[in-house]
């Protein structure tokens, strides 16, 4: 899976440096994303992970500028294609997010209005997204090719039906299409085969690298799930609590993971294999309205000592590429 | 002597759909769950595999077949057992939201089964047992006070194995126990549940679509499709020798973290098509719509359960000689 | 149960999260208290009752009477004050009994979802929902003797349904909550059923709807009183005050407009005040 590197010369589609969200509820504050950096590059893969309410989906949230009223950004930037998405004017936020950025839910479902026909979804999304005098049926002609590159043959049966005709995996299917048919550059999928049987998440996740293959698009896979994004990323990023604790390229990091938590992740993972599994990890997420000033893993982490509990581990390299945030990484493990 | 406390013969559930339409969402599945043993029973959405779990305990009455539960026929009369009946086979839901009622304290939802199963517990003791209850899943015991919204997930899920002990069942039916966890609190919850089972010598019906997980838990595996069984084996042996073409589709297709997991997938299988709707159960094999070996008969002939090995039997056309 | 100042806190912002309803629990905590003292607040006391003092009579506010006062020179405002006693009665009464009736209604319905009880309760209540309420007060209350009981009786009557059906909503989704289905497994009983499981889950709904209620029993009390129907002379009643002062509008403006004010206050007040509880009791987020 060496294939992401290939086109890592050319410029930075996303970049997200040093992002700090808090949310406020009633009265306190709550730092959900703690120090985020990304970037995203053409026909790249990258995988966010961690367990639930570790930030990922607000990740997505604050790339696209549509993260909840009560949440202030304490600093960071967001960048997309060189510009800043946070001091965009109205328009370039609407054409960002009508070209450039595109993002795809875990419950294809309730992503189609269940009322409409597959069509008129479809072409008056596209229709947002294309010159406004686009002639109907050359926007007919861009949905009908896009159904088809997200394996959909027969179009036209497609684009008459309901929703609640179509499987879940087809449903999906055309969720895909109708992100990727105004040819955006980049798909957020959060966790598109979750609510998916496994058979058909593995024919979303095989479409989804497929994708990425042909064209020039780029994905940003969020997941709980450890073996869905080593299958499908190039790089992958670990997230804690609102931090992201390690990152690299996804085969490296499956390898040789180096943060205690990762570690520990990788042990409660049921194998085929039948090796012993752990017995999870011991406590609890910190609370994000007191946030340990350190790093935010400590006080489950059976490595922790003093310097782990006073201030934030840096960002190592440990091996090319390969970044860990602990002060001990490469030598626990 | 029989040694199995739960037999299931031939059971069928059907259930009618207006305009002379019928659901058969289970068609004629047999099992069998030795005492102190754990059943892995594996399917997709739209198996089979939750409605089994209702007829056991007793929310559907059967269509047909039989279960024979330490050999009583159970079959009949849904809900109305004998509380015996209804103390020694307990259920933990799959969803921990909706399993605990979130206006009620833990300790009212664990004293339920307890004034039931042994009525006239006076206060004291009803304290001490709820405590024991927490203790044995390992919570806290000041959790006894606080309401369901209070707990994580996995939490929750403790607590319900904690009031289905409360009722000291022989048999737990677990459905989906923990796939609306994180993986960390999953491997915490599975963990418990195994000690509990070896400290109890208890029964496990374990019923979920994460085939992964059954190599760590079950004694056995048996996957359903559409209503049927297709496969039953020893974990071990089902892992290293699957034969029905739908487990080796299912088994190439879990993500797996680790080379070595890799190399046990059954080789360039490719996942395809969709399960099909129980209304429209395709005739024959109701795999061969998606099967990359199918054989005219496929389509015209229910194949048979046949034994391959000691224990492994197999539901499909193909011949499995070795 | 122990409430401690933490959790109060936190109600209290939930509660005012909109910050308008902070007018509402003004306005709901000045008129229950006024309901239970205004005999000793009110500026003339013995204008509450049969008082009669022609030489004033008739007059528009001053500084003397801050509403003016009426044909028989009664001061207003503390005939107003005077009726907030009956008025809150009525209220309190009228659901009171109601919400129980209507919750055992819907919920037995509720629960054997699809049984011949169910058809037949809900059938009922139906019938009831079916009759515009106004019309069945009315009819009710004019068979009956014109008196403050028998229009409450008339506004109980027609008021359960609602409470029927909001439960019926909300025990026939729990029965597939899977609490529910343990305790049937489980073999709890029905009464346990109900009353442990299903009521504490319904509970924090039946008590918005009464706040929200609150204001439109009310304006019903007042609607049956302006037309005779309600508490008789000469004990004051908010809505014969208006029927009997809208004779002599525009000229006596005063005999009208403040009771009027008035009662559109108080409904106000328990709309915002309802608002700020569904908001205290609703779904905790986070």
């Amino acid at each position: 899976m060496t294939r992401d590197g290939e086109n890592g010369m050319n410029d930075p589609l996303l970049e997200l440096s040093d992002m700090s969200v808090s949310f406020d509820v009633y009265g306190r504050k709550y730092h959900v994303l703690d120090g985020i950096s990304l970037t995203v590059r053409k026909g790249e893969r990258i995988g966010l992970v961690g367990e639930s309410g570790c930030g990922k989906t607000s990740t997505l949230k604050a790339i696209l500028r549509v993260l909840p009223r009560n949440a202030v950004i304490n600093g960071g930037t967001v960048s997309f294609s060189g510009k800043d998405v946070y001091k965009m004017s109205g328009r370039e936020l609407d054409n960002m997010r009508r070209l450039g950025a595109g993002m795809i839910f875990q419950d294809p479902s309730s992503a189609l209005n269940p009322v409409f026909t597959i069509e008129s979804q479809f072409l008056t999304a596209l229709r947002y997204s294309l010159p406004p005098n686009t002639p109907k049926h050359e926007l007919y002609e861009k949905a009908a090719r896009a159904l088809e590159s997200v394996m959909l043959p027969d179009s036209g049966r497609i684009m008459k039906s309901y929703p609640y005709q179509l499987s879940g995996g087809m449903k999906q299917r055309v969720c895909i299409a109708m992100t990727i048919a105004a040819g955006r550059e980049l798909m957020l999928a959060d966790e598109p085969g979750t609510s998916l049987d496994v058979t058909i998440q593995d024919q979303i996740l095989r479409l989804i690298n497929q994708l990425v293959l042909d064209g020039n698009i780029a994905v940003i896979m969020v997941s709980h799930s450890l073996g869905v994004i080593r299958e499908s990323t190039g790089y992958v990023n670990i997230m804690y609590a609102g931090t992201v604790v390690e990152s690299g390229n996804t085969e490296e990091v499956f390898k040789n993971p180096a943060h205690p938590y990762t570690v520990a992740l990788m042990a409660c993972v049921p194998k085929l294999t039948g090796e012993d599994l752990s017995k999870g990890i011991p406590g609890r997420v910190p609370d994000y309205s007191r946030p340990p000033s350190g790093c935010r893993f400590s006080s489950r982490c059976k490595f922790a000592k003093e310097i782990c509990l006073g201030t934030k581990p840096p960002r190592i390299e440990i091996a090319p590429n390969h970044f860990v945030s602990c002060y001990f990484a490469g030598e626990v493990i | 002597m029989d040694d199995n406390i739960l037999r299931i013969d031939n059971l069928k559930k059907y259930f009618p759909l207006k305009g002379g339409l019928v659901v058969k969402a289970v068609d004629g599945v047999s099992l069998r769950l030795a005492a102190g043993e754990t059943l892995g029973l594996v399917g997709e959405s739209g198996s089979g595999k939750s409605t089994i779990a209702y007829v056991l305990i007793g929310m559907y009455e059967a269509t047909d077949g039989r279960i024979i539960y330490k050999g009583e026929d159970i079959s009949r009369g849904g809900l109305r057992r004998t509380l015996k009946q209804k103390s020694e086979m307990q259920i933990v839901f799959q969803d921990p939201g909706s399993s605990l009622n979130p206006k009620r304290t833990i300790r009212q939802s664990l004293a339920v089964p307890l004034a039931v199963h042994s009525k006239n517990t006076p206060g004291k003791d009803l304290d001490k047992k709820i405590e024991g209850l927490l203790d044995e899943v390992e919570l806290p015991l000041d959790f006894a006070g606080k309401y369901p919204s209070a707990l994580g997930g996995g939490e929750r899920q403790l607590v319900s194995v904690a009031r289905a002990l409360a009722a000291n069942p022989s048999l737990i039916i677990l459905d989906e126990p923990t796939s609306a966890l994180d993986v960390s609190i999953q491997a915490k919850v599975i963990s418990k549940l195994i000690d509990l089972q070896h400290e109890k010598s208890l029964s496990y019906l374990f019923i979920t679509h994460d085939l992964s997980l059954m190599r760590n838990v079950a004694d056995r595996v048996a996957i359903l499709y559409l209503g049927r069984l297709c496969e039953q084996a020893p974990a071990p042996e089902f892992f290293q020798n699957p034969l029905h073409p739908y487990t080796q589709m299912l088994l190439s297709s879990i993500p797996v973290v680790t080379p070595e997991e890799e190399s046990m997938k059954p080789a360039r299988i490719r996942s395809s098509g969709e399960i099909p709707s129980p209304v429209n159960v395709p005739p024959g094999c109701a795999f061969h719509l998606r099967c990359r070996n199918k054989m005219p008969i496929c389509e015209t002939e229910r194949p048979l359960m046949k034994t391959v090995t000691e224990g492994h039997e197999v539901c499909c056309h193909l011949d499995f000689e070795r | 149960m122990s409430v401690d100042k933490k959790t109060l806190k936190r109600y209290w912002l939930k509660y005012s999260q909109s910050g308008i309803t902070i007018i509402g629990l003004v306005i709901v905590a000045g008129f229950i208290f006024l309901a239970l003292f205004g005999k000793h607040i009110a500026p003339y006391p013995d204008h509450i009752g049969s008082f009669v003092d022609f030489a004033n009579a008739s007059k528009p506010p001053s500084l003397r009477h801050v509403f003016g006062t009426d044909l028989m020179g009664r001061d207003i405002l503390s005939r107003i004050i005077g009726a907030f006693r009956s008025t809150l009665l009525m209220g309190v009464i009228v659901l009171c009994v109601s919400a129980p009736v209507g919750f055992i209604v819907g919920v037995v319905a509720g629960y054997n979802k699809g049984s011949l009880i169910d058809t037949i309760l809900m059938r009922i209540t139906d019938i009831f929902l079916a009759i515009p309420p106004l019309v069945l007060a009315l009819a009710i209350a004019s068979v009956l003797e014109p008196n403050m009981t028998n229009s409450m009786l008339a506004i109980t009557v027609m008021w359960w349904p609602w409470y029927a059906r909001l439960s019926y909503g909300v025990a026939s989704s729990l029965r597939a909550e899977n609490f529910i289905i343990y305790s049937q497994l489980v073999g709890a009983s029905a009464p346990h059923i109900i009353f442990r499981e299903i009521l504490p889950v319904c509970l924090s709904s039946i008590l918005t709807k009464m706040t929200l209620d609150m204001g439109y029993v009310i304006i019903m009390g007042a609607t049956l009183s302006y037309a005779g129907l309600g508490e008789q002379a000469p004990k004051p009643a908010l809505g014969s005050m208006i029927s009997q002062g809208v004779k002599y509008m525009p000229a006596q403006w005063w005999f009208t407009v403040f009771p009027a004010l008035t009662i559109i206050l108080i409904i106000l007040g328990f709309n915002l005040f309802g608002d700020g509880i569904s908001g205290m009791l609703g779904t905790d987020e986070k």
